[in-house]
């Protein structure tokens, strides 16, 4: 991909993705979904998905699957305000850029 | 390699970090291969690539306060930061407390963190290595002044939000403490009102007691006059006493004359200034 993702995107995204499972989901999988989006390595979304829970917009549960515990991830209601914050603010700023972009050599 | 080799590693280069930090990422990672299943352990392993560069990112992680990331252009993050802050300028100046906030939330992630791998683009793979050295430096350099930006974003905010709420109790305080508001300054005007009537029955009082002495007076004088003829003695006693009521009726008179033309100008400037001085209070503090 030509543009980076920066950390608050980042957030954002895997907020978005998190949030979409209303149970929860866990670490492979927002992995997997992440990277059809952007391209990440997989070893980056631990360090996210850390600093989350810990900022509390994120809360982890464990639940039995296939004989073992596997962590799940769930949007709190910090994460979802965060979430909602990230969304507006990316509509402002991708507007603007869209205005550059597809206006601004008219001037 | 495989992956309970990979594991191993991990679990030695996490050494130094706290035990519960280790469990956590040990877990993340175990189930993270579990869910990936075991045809692509060897994938995945590529994917994380080396035990010490993960280590590496987990750590980094952890010392920002949970900022990782590494972005290589720098500069998007000033633009972005700047767009944000022309938003804030231009649109709305009531929303700048979210908007700095965001902007700064922003900001934090470009500067900070390492171990952003660009995996899937193969010219980031390749520069990988130097990309990471990179970023170390930059790490040391970037942490001490970026290092809690995250924790800052939700303060900021935080702190927008209760100055809007301090704004709005201080608003409900004023709705619900306006009757006693109002009850205190109607009786501060009531107490002004009165003290006025007061002044003015006084006033009034003794401009009724001065014309009352006067006609009073005249009458005795009168009376006076008409017993001269039978009794001069006690006639002229009553011409005296007469006078002399009409004299303090006289005074009395005067006395209200000076009472209106002087004192209750003086008075009536007082009460302007006091007033002056209460609303002058009020609005400095409002």
């Amino acid at each position: 991909m030509v543009f980076n993702t920066g950390a608050a995107l980042l957030d954002a995204i895997v907020l978005a993705v998190v949030s979409s499972e209303l149970e929860g989901t866990y670490g492979y999988k927002i992995t997997q979904e992440v990277r059809q989006v952007i391209e990440i390595s997989e070893s980056t979304l631990y360090p996210v998905l850390r600093r989350l829970q810990k900022d509390e917009c994120l809360e982890v549960y464990d639940m039995e699957c296939a004989g073992r515990n596997r962590r799940y991830y769930k949007v709190t209601e910090k994460g979802r305000a965060q979430l909602n914050l990230y969304i507006s603010e990316w509509h402002r700023y991708s507007a603007k850029l869209n205005s550059i972009f597809e206006g601004g050599l008219k001037k | 390699m495989n992956r309970a080799d990979f594991m191993k590693e991990l679990t030695e280069l996490l050494a130094d970090v706290s035990p519960t930090e280790r469990e956590e990422a040990i877990q993340y990672y175990n189930d993270y291969f579990d869910d990936a299943g075991e045809e692509n352990e060897q994938s995945v392993i590529a994917s994380l690539g080396s035990p010490t560069q993960l280590a590496r990112t987990i750590k980094t992680g952890l010392a920002d306060g949970g900022n990782v990331g590494e972005f290589t252009e720098k500069g998007f993050s000033g633009y972005e930061s700047k767009s944000s802050d022309e938003v804030m300028d231009l649109n709305n100046p009531a929303d700048a407390g979210s908007e700095s906030g965001s902007a700064k939330g922003t900001d934090s992630g470009w500067n900070s963190g390492s171990g952003w791998q660009q995996s899937g683009s193969s010219n980031w793979e390749q520069n990988a290595g130097s990309n990471q050295q990179f970023s170390g430096d930059n790490n040391y350099n970037g942490n001490q002044n970026t290092g809690n930006n995250y924790g800052n974003t939700s303060q900021s905010s935080e702190k927008k939000r209760m100055s809007g709420g301090m704004i709005a109790l201080i608003v409900v305080l004023c709705i619900f403490a306006s009757p006693f508001i109002l009850g205190i300054g109607g009786g501060m005007l009531g107490a002004v009102v009165g003290l006025f009537g007061a002044l003015f029955g006084i006033i009034v009082g003794i401009g009724a007691a001065a014309i009352s002495l006067i006609i009073v007076g005249v009458c005795l004088f009168v009376y006076g006059i008409v017993l001269l003829f039978s009794m001069p003695l006690g006639g002229l006693a009553m011409m005296g006493v007469g006078m002399v009521c009409a004299a303090i009726g006289l005074l009395f008179l005067w006395l209200t004359v000076i009472i209106c033309g002087m004192l209750v100008p003086a008075i009536i400037r007082g009460i302007v200034k006091l007033f002056n001085n209460i609303f002058h209070r009020g609005g400095e503090m409002a």
